[in-house]
Formats: structure tokens, sequence, C-alpha cells
């Protein structure tokens, strides 16, 4: 018996190689504590990093004093895993569990590690069919996992979602949520709420009508499935010209966030399709939008709406952070988010009204906020058929998906910024599955208000919203940002070094040796036996190497391969 | 039963202009005549288109067409029986978004010149006359890749 079921499981691993150190990995297993909805509600304060953003709140805040301003010049590196081969971005942020640490690499790939040891415990890589590289805008990407009881979840780029044993990665479900090749993918990593594994899809380049749905944890059945974009008989559906919505794109591709007080999940909606907004007359609900749903139905609560009928690519994906604010005198429970449009957010989250937004880059395309607290878009910055415009921020945003940090003892936000411009012009388009479906063409450019400076990463008040340091970089700032109660902000370079500032002053405190290639990724931090971790991926690719034009040429060579490096103080 | 096109015997569904033509179509697959694809380029502009593409195109979509960051260019995994696609559709595409990051950036010339190759990839047959910017620009001709 104990032959069989050994020779079993290690079929599900790819290698025969593998398959022969098993029984001794076997033996070798670390207890695997079991994710209980307790705990996610309580992930912040956890030694370990149980979601994408750590907490429900997604702010990127890691508890852990060990680390500081003063000691860290000290920091080694501990561990890395074996170099992966694959040319294509590394944007996963590894979840931590106890000792088990759940990564994942470009291509759909999962592994996990022995978070103190860096022995390997299981992998497991999936196949994609070859029409799930037709319709990827922006690279092979895949963000990471969510853990839940004794299993892990990830989606996949021909949009499955698979569930695993945690301990051993035996493959427990596969759900096809939708057919590679039209339009949809799956690139971020789920969150799990009272025992649904809640994912968006990707697609907005390709016409793909954006959903969230809800799986049961236990069995990968579909327990709710929600429309980024309305059909006409739903509200909102007259936002849309006739016909429109069934191409509306609206994808929600990166990971929400959630509120255990109000059980309110908040989920961010991507551009509208076709890009060019001339052919889609109306404020095309709900793209560009924070929705705040039930997580036991997908029905939608409240919604707020960044950008109205967007022609910019100004997608409302950025993680929706939950903090606690004092603006002008009044305290609010908010969410705050560095908006693609440019402007930082802050919206009270127990009703979707708006508290204040403000520009944090140069921003040509926004006028200000009217009224109604909604963003103004400038008619003469919005492309037509055969009128190019120049604007900014690009269609990367002044902040694309890297996640950023919140920090409630500094009471800033720290965002990792892009500062480009762009030309637009309109062009004909008709809806083909499989091809782009954008009606626009589009060039990068540099920002005339900071031509040398492509990047920074900026420290933002969060009772103003308005800048109290920047640390400007030549290259694009392309990677997550992670605070840390020790003090530290920590960041990624396109050059492939890990960063240390001083989260109070900007200040750069520590600067990793290479890492042998450049870091789009998110760090996070984890504590085990009393000893402080970080662990970021190095692994160049993503979005701006494919679509940042003559402005990426310094980085068209820069050396590719993925490799997660986990550091330490000296002892 | 779905058919899959061989490159030996391909089953030819080009030029589905009207309703005419589709039905004489259908009639020339019932009398088991292959249909050959149209030739519409010339055996030297694919060999421009080729050098073109090696320069430009091939980082992303791989020297072979096979796809890296980019999609796949050749096979059913890019243009099938069922994505019907028309010359036009992914020359639009080409013309007007590629090179990614710097569209429009290429000649006329170019552009027809790597359409050229990526047809003869595709197990469409070289002819006398080039495939210029115009023609392929309003090319109702499917696209639909004979190679597997």
């Amino acid at each position: 018996m104990t032959s069989r079921s050994l020779r079993l499981k290690s079929c599900l691993l790819g290698s025969a190689l593998f398959a022969f150190a098993l029984p001794a990995l076997a033996m070798a297993q670390p207890a695997y504590p079991v994710v209980t909805q307790s705990r996610l509600d309580n992930a912040a304060h956890s030694k370990g990093w149980l979601m994408f953003n750590r907490s429900y709140a997604g702010d990127d805040y890691a508890p852990f004093a060990q680390i500081t301003p003063k000691n860290v010049g000290s920091l080694k590196e501990v561990w890395s895993s074996p170099k992966v081969d694959i040319p294509n971005g590394f944007e996963d942020a590894p979840v931590i569990n106890g000792d088990y640490m759940f990564v994942t690499t470009p291509l759909d790939h999962i592994m996990a590690f022995n978070a103190k040891s860096g022995k390997l415990l299981w992998k497991y890589d999936y196949t994609n069919p070859q029409a799930t590289f037709k319709t990827l805008c922006c690279d092979t990407d895949n963000r990471g996992v969510a853990v839940y009881d004794d299993m892990v979840f990830m989606g996949t780029l021909d949009n499955h979602m698979l569930a695993f044993d945690a301990k051993t990665g035996k493959l427990l479900w596969n759900t096809a949520l939708e057919e590679p090749g039209i339009g949809y993918s799956i690139t971020g990593a789920p969150l799990v709420v009272d025992g649904k594994v809640i994912i968006g899809s990707g697609g907005g380049e390709y016409g793909a009508r954006g959903f969230i749905v809800g799986l049961d944890a236990k069995t990968g059945k579909l327990a709710w499935k929600l429309y980024t974009i309305p059909s006409p008989a739903e509200p909102g559906g007259k936002t849309w010209p006739a016909g429109a919505y069934k191409h509306g794109g609206g994808s929600p591709w990166m990971t929400g966030t959630y509120d255990p007080a109000t059980k309110t999940l908040f989920w961010g909606v991507g551009n509208p399709g076709p890009w060019l907004a001339t052919m889609r007359p109306g404020k095309n609900l709900y793209s560009d939008s924070l929705l705040a749903m039930n997580p036991a139905t997908g029905k939608i609560k409240w919604h707020y709406q960044y950008t109205r009928n967007d022609t910019w690519d100004y997608d409302g994906v950025n993680t929706p952070q939950l903090t606690n604010i004092k603006y002008e005198g009044k305290s609010y429970k908010a969410i705050i988010e560095a908006n693609r449009n440019g402007y930082f957010y802050a919206i009270n989250r127990l009703n979707g009204k708006l508290i204040y937004a403000k520009p944090f880059v140069n921003d040509t395309s926004i006028l200000g906020i009217d009224k109604t607290g909604h963003a103004i878009n400038n008619p003469k910055t919005m492309p037509a058929l055969d009128k190019q415009i120049f604007t900014c921020p690009s269609f990367l945003g002044g902040k694309n998906w890297w996640p950023g940090a919140v920090d409630p003892q500094t009471n800033m936000a720290y965002v990792p910024t892009l500062h480009a411009c762009m030309t637009m012009k309109g062009v004909p388009t008709s809806y083909a599955a499989g091809l782009p479906y954008l009606g626009e063409t589009f060039e990068m450019k540099p920002d005339p208000a900071t031509p040398n400076e492509l990047g920074s990463l900026q420290a933002i008040d969060l009772s103003t919203g308005k800048q109290v340091w920047q640390f400007t970089s030549k290259e694009p700032w392309d990677a997550g940002a992670m605070a840390t109660s020790g003090g530290l902000v920590f960041s990624g370079t396109t050059e492939g070094t890990l960063d240390a500032f001083d989260a109070k002053t900007g200040k750069l405190v520590w600067t990793s040796p290479n890492l042998g290639s450049g870091i789009i990724a998110d760090p996070v931090s984890y504590e085990i036996d009393g000893k402080q971790y970080i662990a970021i991926w190095s692994g160049w690719g993503g979005v701006w190497p494919l679509w940042s034009g003559k402005l990426g040429a310094s980085l068209a060579t820069a050396p590719r391969g993925g490799q997660l490096h986990v550091f330490a103080l000296n002892d | 039963m779905h058919l899959h096109p061989r490159p030996t015997a391909p089953i030819g569904t080009f030029a589905l202009a009207t309703a005419l033509v589709a039905a004489l179509a259908v009639a020339s697959i019932t009398v088991a005549t292959a249909a050959a694809p149209p030739a519409l380029y010339t055996t030297a502009q694919a060999a421009a288109g080729h050098a073109d593409f090696e320069t430009h195109c091939s980082m992303c979509h791989g020297k072979d067409l096979q796809g890296i960051t980019g999609p796949t260019l050749v096979g059913p995994a890019f243009a099938s029986e069922s994505n019907n696609y028309t010359v036009s559709a992914i020359f639009d595409e080409l013309s007007q978004q590629m090179p990614a990051g710097a569209p429009g950036s290429l000649t006329n010339t170019q552009y027809a010149d790597i359409m050229a190759f990526i047809l003869s990839k595709n197990g469409y047959p070289a002819g006398d006359s080039p495939l210029t910017y115009d023609a392929a620009q309003n090319s109702t001709t499917k696209l639909i890749s004979r190679v597997k």
C-alpha cells in the first residue's frame, strides 16, 4: 500500500528524478497550519504572509521590527531558489504559512519551499495550450496563490482555477472558467473569503467582457459570476451604446481586498473596450471602477467610477487599500487607491463617496474633480479617428499594477510611480475574437515635466493626499513596495537590486547585491523562530519591455530569467 | 465533423465575399478538388519580409513565428477556420499596432513584405505579383493557416 501511494503521488510531479526524492521529502515534511477564516481575517498580525497583499486590507505592511534603518546594512541573502530559465516577467508575491512558502512563475508553474531552509517541498508545472498565448497583452504573468484550509489555489493563463493539497502538491480540482484564445486570460492571485475562491478575468485589450467569479473552495464549483459590464437590462446597462456591452472589456484582472467588519469585497475593474472612446459614448459602467460587493453572492453594493468614458487605458484595478484616515478634521474608514489616471484617491469605504482625489503625477488627461466627486476628462487630450493627441500619464498610468504599501506608523502611502506620457490616435477597428480590439495607436513618450526621470517611489501623506518625499529614478519604478514596522520601505529596481528606504524620510539606506535580473515583483516579509525574512523574485519582463517603445531602449537587452531571493540579518 | 485544413489537401474557403461564391466553394469541396490558396505575393518579397521580421518582430514573436511574449503567427493557434480571419484583419493589426511600442514606424513596403512572409509561413504560395500595402489593407481573402 505504501509503495503504491508513493508511486501515485510521484505521478503528479514533473520529473522522474524528483520522484526518487519524494519518500525522503515526505518524511521531512513540516506540519501544515490549517488556514481558517479567522486566520485570514487576522492575516495582518500573522507571522507569515497569508495572501497576495498580506492582509484583507491590502496594505502590504508587515508588523516586523527586527530589521531597521540602523541594522539593515547587515542584511544577507540566506537562501535562493534555483534559477528559473523562463525569459518572461516574474510578478509573484510569495505566500507564507508556517514553514511553507508557495510561489508561482510565469507560464503557471507553482512551487512550495521550506520558508526557513529553502528546500523544495513540491512543484507542479502547468501546461497552457498554444491558443492561450494569442490573447496575452502583457507577458505570461502569474502573480501568485491564495491559501485556505489545507489547500492552495492558482489561476492560469488559459482561464482555469486549480486547487492543490498544500502539503503534497496533489491537484485536488481544476475548474475551467473560459476558453483560451478568445480574449480572456487569468494572471492575478485569487482571494479567499468565507470559503469562496474569488478571481477576476483579464482581456480588456481583446474585447473580452470582464467577469469576477466565486468558486466553492472545497469543490471548485461556481458559486457566482458577475460580469463587470452590465447587459442593457441590468443597472448601468444604459451607459453603453446598444450591443457594445458584449465586447466592453472591463477586466478585473488584479486581486481585490475585503472588509470583514461589513463583509464587503472590494474589486477594481479595468479599461473599457475598444480603447477609442468615440466608439462607445456614455459612462461605460463599470469600466475603470471600484466595485463594493457581497462576497457570498457577487452582488454589487455600490460602485465608484474613477474615469468615465475612458479612452486612455486607465484601468481601475490598482489595489483598493483599506485604511482609516483623518482629512480636514473628520475621521473616515477609507479606501485609498493610486489610480492609473494619475490621481491619488481616498474614498469612504462605507458608501463609496469621494473624500479627496489629488494628482500624484503630471496629469493632462484629467482636468480636476467635479462637484459630484468625479474626474473631469480633458476633451482636448481625447483622441478620435485621425486626431492624434499627446497626454500624461501614459497608458501604463501614473501607477501600474505594482502593489504599494500603507504604513499606519508614518500615516503614509508608498506609491511606485511611472512618469511617462504618450501619443494616441484613433484608427478604425472592428471586433474579431482573438484579435486586439483597440481602435487606437499609441506610443510612449517622456514626460516633459521630468524628461530624465521615468520613475519614482513616492510617499503620500494620507491626511492630505500630498507628497511627503520622493526618490526618483532614471528608469521606471516597475516593482511593488512593502513597508515594515521596523521603519523601512522595500522595493526592487529594474537594474536588479532590492532597495530599502527610511520610511519617514525616503533616504536610501540599503541596496542589495545585483540579483541577476531586473525586479518587477512585490517584496514580502515573514517571521519564523523569531527571525525576520524578506523575500523577492528577480526576473525582468512584464509590460514595460513590451510596450515602452523607444523609452525602453536602455533595458531592451536586460538579462532575463527568474530567481527567488530570501534575506535575513547576519547572525 | 470538424474539418481540419491539411497542407496536402487544403480545403479552400477563401474569398467568401458573397453567398454565391460560398456556394461555389462548397461545391468544390463536394467534388474533392483541393482549392489552392491564392498566390498573393512574390518569393523575393517574402524573403525581404523575412529579414524585416527578424529585425523588428522576432524578439516577441520568435524566429520561427512560434510566439514568445507576442502571440504565435503560424498554425491553427494563430489563424484557424473558426477564427475566420481575413488578410486585411491581420494586416490592420500589423500595420497599425506593430512593432509594439512604435506603431507605424516601418514603411508601407516593409509592412507588406512582412505580411508576405507571414502568408508564406502559413502555407500560402508565392506568385508573380507582389502584395501591395493597399491590396493587403483591402484584402477579403481568408487567412486560415494551412500548416499544423
